[in-house]
C-alpha cells in the first residue's frame, strides 16, 4: 500500500476542468516532481492535496484512509504539510513565532492552564521554544529568531516557510516551486537543504517547479501536467526526450 | 509566574489605587470623578474584549455591546429581581456580587458561543453586519422583556461595584487577555487574522479558534456589563444601541488594534478627557470627530499601534538546548 | 386580507426608500470595499436642504415644478457633499488597511450629524418637514392607497431603472463596472479612477438624498440624527441583497421595507428587529446574500 494513493482526481470551476485524472501513488521515502508549463493545474492538484479545494471527481487516500473532503486542517494533523507558491508567511509576526504557531497541533494545555499559567502550561512553552529554535538553526535561521517574519530577505523567507512546515511533524511534505525568484547560488543550497532535510526527517517529497535543472537533480520521477492532464511520467532521462514534454514546454529544458 | 517579575509594575498599581482612593476621601476627586475614573476601568475591559476579536484576531464584531448588555442584566437578575440583595448583611453581599458578575459573564459567553459558531464561517464585511444586527435585536429583545423592565429599564440595582473591583477585574481582564495573547491560542489567532489560508494548512482550525476568542471576548464584556449596571444602579436597552458599539470601535482603533497597552490608554483618555471638556459644550464632538479623522488618516495604527508596555511584555523564555552535536547546519 | 394587501403597499413605499439609499451604500462597497458609515447621514442633508430651500420660497405649498427643482438641487449639492467627503477623507486611506477608512467613516458620520448640530440656525431640535406632494386617496382593487405612495414608488423605480442604465449602458457605467472589478487594472486600461469614484459617491449620495425627502414626507420630524437608523437599516437591506450588486440593494430595500411593516403591525418592537432577523436568516443560508458573489481568493 501506498503512502499516499491519489486516484483519478479531477476538478472543474463551473465550465473549465482544471485538473482532469490526475493519479499518484506515492510510496515513503519517495521525491517526486511535477512539472508543466503556467496554468497546467499544478498549484490546483496541490490545493486539492491540502484540503484547500475540493475535488470534484476521484479519492485521495492516505495510509489507506480516505481523506477527501476534510478540512485543510485535518490534512495537516495527518501529515501533510505544504510550502506556497506566492509566500504565505504570518509577516508581523517574528521568525520564532512563525515556527511555534505550527506546533500548535501539538499542544498539550487547556485554556484554563494557559490563562491561569499552570507548570504544565510553562513547561509546554518550554518545550515548543526549543524545538523551535532547533529547527531555525538547521534551516541558519535561529539568529534571526525575534525578527519580523516580513523584514528577511528574500531567499530566507522562502527558506522559513518550509522550516514552519516541518515544524507540523508532516509524513508528506508538498514544496509549491520553492526556488521561485532566487539566483543559482541559492537554488544550490536550497536543494542541497531539501536533500538533507529528506533524509533528517524522514520524509516523503512532492515538489512543484519550473526549473529543470533543480527537477533533474532531485526527483526520483516527474509527472507532467498540462492543461490539466498528466502528458508523461516516469524517471527524469525518460521526461527529458519525451517530445510531448518539449512541445508543451516550446524548447523546455530553458525553463527560467 | 512570570508576570508578577515586573515589580514595578504592581507598585505603580496599587499606588494608583491609594492615591485616587485618599483623593476622594479628601474630597479632592469628587464622587462624579470617580465615577468617570471607574467607568474608564469598565471600558478598558471592553475594548480589551473587543481588541481580542478585531485586534488579536483579525475579525469586524461590530456589536460588543451587546454582550455588555447580556452580562448587565443577567447580573443585575440575580442581586436585583432574583433576590432583594440589598437588603442582605453587608458580608453577604460581596459573594452574590461577584457570583453575578461571572453569571452574567457566563450568560453573555454562552450567546457567544450560540451565535459565534454559525456566523464566524462568513467573510469579514458580513461578519461585521451580522454582529451589528445581533447587538440590535438584543436591544429589541430587552425592551420586549417586561420582566426585566423593558423599554423603561431596569431600576433600584444595588450599587456594589467600587474602585477596588474595578482595579480588580480591570487587572484580570488585561493580564487574562495578555496570557491568552501569548499563549498558543493567541498565536494561532494571530496567524489567523495574519493569513487564514496558511493558518489552516498549519493545521489550525480557524472556525474553532475564531468560535474561542469571540466566546472569550463575549465573556469579558459580559463582566464588565454587570460592573456598569451595579455602577450606574440602573439598565436600559437603549444605552446597549450601536452607537455604542462604535465608541469601543473608536477605543480599540484609536488605540492601535492588536495592542493591550493602545485599548488601556485610549479607553482612558476617550473617557477621562472629554469629561474635563464639557464647557465645549455642542462642540465638543466636532472636534473629538474631526480629531479622530485626522488621527485615522495620519496614523492609521492608532496610538500606540502594536506596541506593548513593559510589563505586559513577557521575559524571554530561557530554555537550555544541547548545542548541536551534528555537523555543521546546511550552508 | 386587504389589510395585508394595505400594509404591503406601505412596505414597498418604505421599502423605495430603503432601497434608494441601501443603492449608495452599496455602489460604494462595491468600487472601494468601503462601508461608508457616514452614507445615512447624507440622506438627512438632502433632507435638510430642502428643509431650507422651500423656507427661503416661502415656506408652505410651493408650485409643483418648484418641487421638482428644489428635490434635484437638494440631490446634487449633497452629491457634491459626497464627493468632497470621499476626497477628504477616504482618498487618502486608499492603501491602507481597510479597518482605518471604516473608523475614518465612523468619524465623518460623527462630524456630519455633529457639526450641524452645533450651528445656532440647526440644533439638535427636530423641524417639520414641508408638504412636498399632493395628497390624494385612490382605491385599486380594494386596497387603499394614496397618492404620495404611488409618487414615491413610481419616483423611486424610476431613478432606480435610470441607475440600472447607467451603469449597464453608458461608458460611465462600463467604467465604474471595470474599476469595482479591478481597480488597477482598469487605471492601465486608461480609465480615470479618481473620476470614476467621485462619481460613484456624487450618484450614491444624491440617491440618498432623494430617500431622505421620501421618507420625510412620510414621517415628516427631521433632525439631525435620523440618519443614524435609516441608514443603518437601509445598510442591512444592501447586505441582506447581496452588497456590491445593484439589483440586490433594490431587492433588499423592498423585503425590509415590507418585512418591517408587517411585523410592526404585530408589535413595534418587533418590527424594528425583524430586518435584523431575516439579515440573520437570510445569510446563514446565503452568505453572499440573496444576489451576491463571493470573490474567491486565490491560493
Amino acid at each position: 500500500m501506498a503512502l499516499l494513493d491519489v486516484e483519478n482526481l479531477s476538478i472543474q470551476f463551473g465550465g473549465l476542468k482544471a485538473v482532469n485524472n490526475f493519479n499518484l501513488s506515492l510510496e515513503h521515502g519517495e521525491l517526486v516532481a511535477i512539472i508543466g508549463p503556467n496554468g497546467a493545474g499544478k498549484t490546483t492538484v496541490f490545493n486539492m492535496l491540502t484540503g484547500l479545494y475540493k475535488p470534484t471527481e476521484g479519492d485521495i487516500r492516505l495510509d489507506g484512509k480516505s481523506i477527501v473532503g476534510l478540512k485543510p486542517h485535518d490534512f495537516t494533523e495527518r501529515g501533510i504539510a505544504r510550502t506556497f507558491q506566492n509566500i504565505r508567511l504570518f509577516s508581523n509576526v517574528s521568525v520564532l513565532d512563525n515556527i511555534k504557531i505550527a506546533y500548535t497541533l501539538q499542544m498539550k494545555y487547556g485554556f484554563g492552564e494557559a490563562l491561569f499559567r499552570t507548570k504544565k502550561f510553562n513547561a509546554t512553552e518550554d518545550e515548543f521554544e526549543r524545538k523551535s529554535l532547533d529547527i531555525l538553526e538547521i534551516f541558519k535561521l535561529d539568529k534571526k529568531a525575534d525578527l519580523l517574519a516580513k523584514n528577511l530577505p528574500y531567499g530566507e523567507q522562502r527558506r522559513l516557510e518550509i522550516a514552519r512546515a516541518l515544524a507540523t511533524n508532516p509524513k508528506i511534505l508538498l514544496l509549491d516551486e520553492p526556488v521561485a525568484g532566487m539566483n543559482p547560488n541559492e537554488m544550490e543550497d536550497l536543494v542541497n537543504l531539501v536533500r538533507d532535510i529528506k533524509v533528517r526527517f524522514n520524509l516523503t517529497i512532492l515538489l512543484i517547479e519550473h526549473h529543470m535543472s533543480v527537477v533533474m537533480n532531485i526527483a526520483d520521477r516527474i509527472k507532467v501536467l498540462d492543461f490539466g492532464e498528466t502528458i508523461a511520467e516516469g524517471k527524469p532521462a525518460e521526461i527529458q526526450n519525451n517530445p510531448k514534454v518539449i512541445e508543451a514546454y516550446l524548447g523546455g529544458g530553458h525553463k527560467e | 509566574m512570570n508576570y508578577l517579575k515586573d515589580k514595578k509594575a504592581i507598585l505603580i498599581i496599587i499606588l494608583s489605587y491609594i492615591i485616587i482612593l485618599t483623593l476622594n476621601k479628601l474630597d479632592i476627586i469628587n464622587s462624579y470623578l470617580l465615577q468617570i475614573i471607574m467607568l474608564a476601568g469598565i471600558n478598558i475591559i471592553m475594548t480589551v474584549s473587543l481588541n481580542i476579536v478585531n485586534g488579536f484576531t483579525g475579525q469586524f464584531s461590530i456589536g460588543q455591546a451587546g454582550f455588555m448588555a447580556i452580562g448587565g442584566y443577567a447580573s443585575a437578575v440575580i442581586t436585583t429581581l432574583l433576590f432583594n440583595t440589598s437588603s442582605w448583611p453587608v458580608y453577604a453581599q460581596t459573594p452574590i456580587f461577584i457570583l453575578s458578575l461571572i453569571f452574567g459573564g457566563l450568560v453573555a459567553g454562552f450567546v457567544g458561543l450560540l451565535i459565534g459558531l454559525p456566523t464566524l464561517r462568513l467573510k469579514g464585511d458580513y461578519l461585521a453586519i451580522v454582529t451589528l444586527a445581533f447587538g440590535e435585536v438584543v436591544r429589541a429583545t430587552i425592551r420586549l422583556i417586561n420582566y426585566v423592565g423593558g423599554p423603561r429599564g431596569l431600576a433600584g440595582i444595588p450599587r456594589y461595584t467600587n474602585l477596588f473591583w474595578v482595579f480588580v477585574f480591570t487587572l484580570l481582564a488585561i493580564y487574562g487577555a495578555r496570557n491568552f495573547v501569548n499563549s498558543s491560542f493567541g498565536r494561532a489567532c494571530i496567524s489567523i487574522r495574519e493569513n487564514e489560508v496558511a493558518a489552516e494548512t498549519m493545521g489550525i482550525n480557524s472556525t474553532k479558534y475564531k468560535v474561542l476568542s469571540f466566546t472569550f471576548a463575549a465573556f469579558m464584556a459580559g463582566v464588565a456589563g454587570g460592573l456598569f449596571g451595579h455602577l450606574l444602579m440602573f439598565l436600559q436597552p437603549d444605552t446597549f444601541s450601536f452607537l455604542k458599539s462604535n465608541d469601543y470601535l473608536v477605543f480599540l482603533y484609536a488605540g492601535g488594534a492588536g495592542s493591550i497597552s493602545g485599548s488601556i490608554l485610549s479607553a482612558i483618555v476617550l473617557t477621562v478627557v472629554p469629561e474635563f471638556l464639557r464647557f465645549l459644550a455642542n462642540w465638543r464632538i466636532v472636534i473629538y470627530a474631526l480629531l479622530l479623522v485626522v488621527l485615522m488618516i495620519k496614523k492609521p495604527e492608532g496610538f500606540y499601534g502594536g506596541k506593548e508596555f513593559g510589563f505586559l511584555k513577557l521575559k524571554k523564555r530561557n530554555v537550555t538546548r544541547e548545542v548541536s552535536q551534528d555537523p555543521a547546519p546546511i550552508k | 386580507m386587504t389589510t395585508i394587501l394595505q400594509l404591503t403597499m406601505y412596505g414597498l413605499q418604505l421599502g423605495s426608500i430603503y432601497a434608494l439609499i441601501a443603492l449608495g451604500y452599496t455602489m460604494v462597497y462595491g468600487i472601494i470595499g468601503l462601508i461608508n458609515f457616514a452614507h445615512g447621514d447624507f440622506l438627512m442633508v438632502g433632507a435638510f436642504i430642502v428643509f431650507f430651500l422651500v423656507q427661503a420660497l416661502g415656506g408652505g405649498h410651493i408650485p409643483y415644478i418648484l418641487v421638482a427643482a428644489v428635490i434635484i438641487i437638494g440631490m446634487v449639492l449633497t452629491g457634491l457633499l459626497g464627493v468632497a467627503t470621499e476626497r477628504i477623507a477616504y482618498k487618502p486611506l486608499r492603501k491602507k488597511p481597510r479597518l482605518s477608512a471604516l473608523i475614518t467613516a465612523i468619524g465623518v458620520s460623527m462630524f456630519l450629524e455633529n457639526f450641524p448640530r452645533a450651528l445656532p440656525f440647526i440644533g439638535p431640535a427636530p423641524r417639520p418637514f414641508p408638504e412636498l406632494f399632493p395628497m390624494r386617496d385612490f382605491n385599486i382593487g380594494g386596497v387603499g392607497t394614496n397618492s404620495v405612495q404611488l409618487l414615491m414608488i413610481a419616483f423611486s423605480i424610476i431613478l432606480m431603472i435610470g441607475l440600472h442604465y447607467i451603469t449597464t449602458r453608458t461608458k460611465v457605467g462600463s467604467q465604474m463596472r471595470a474599476v469595482q472589478f479591478d481597480k488597477d487594472a482598469a487605471a492601465l486600461m486608461g480609465i480615470n479612477v479618481n473620476n470614476v469614484i467621485s462619481i460613484t459617491f456624487f450618484i450614491g449620495a444624491a440617491l440618498a438624498a432623494a430617500g431622505g425627502v421620501f421618507y420625510s414626507s412620510i414621517y415628516p420630524m427631521i433632525d439631525v440624527y435620523m440618519g443614524i437608523w435609516l441608514g443603518t437599516k437601509a445598510f442591512v437591506a444592501a447586505v441582506l441583497g447581496g452588497i456590491g450588486d445593484i439589483r440586490g440593494a433594490m431587492i433588499g430595500g423592498f423585503i425590509m421595507g415590507v418585512a418591517e411593516v408587517l411585523a410592526t403591525a404585530v408589535n413595534s418592537d418587533l418590527g424594528y428587529g425583524a430586518g435584523f432577523v431575516i439579515l440573520i436568516l437570510i445569510l446563514l443560508f446565503k452568505p453572499a446574500g440573496i444576489m451576491g458573489k463571493f470573490t474567491i481568493e486565490k491560493v
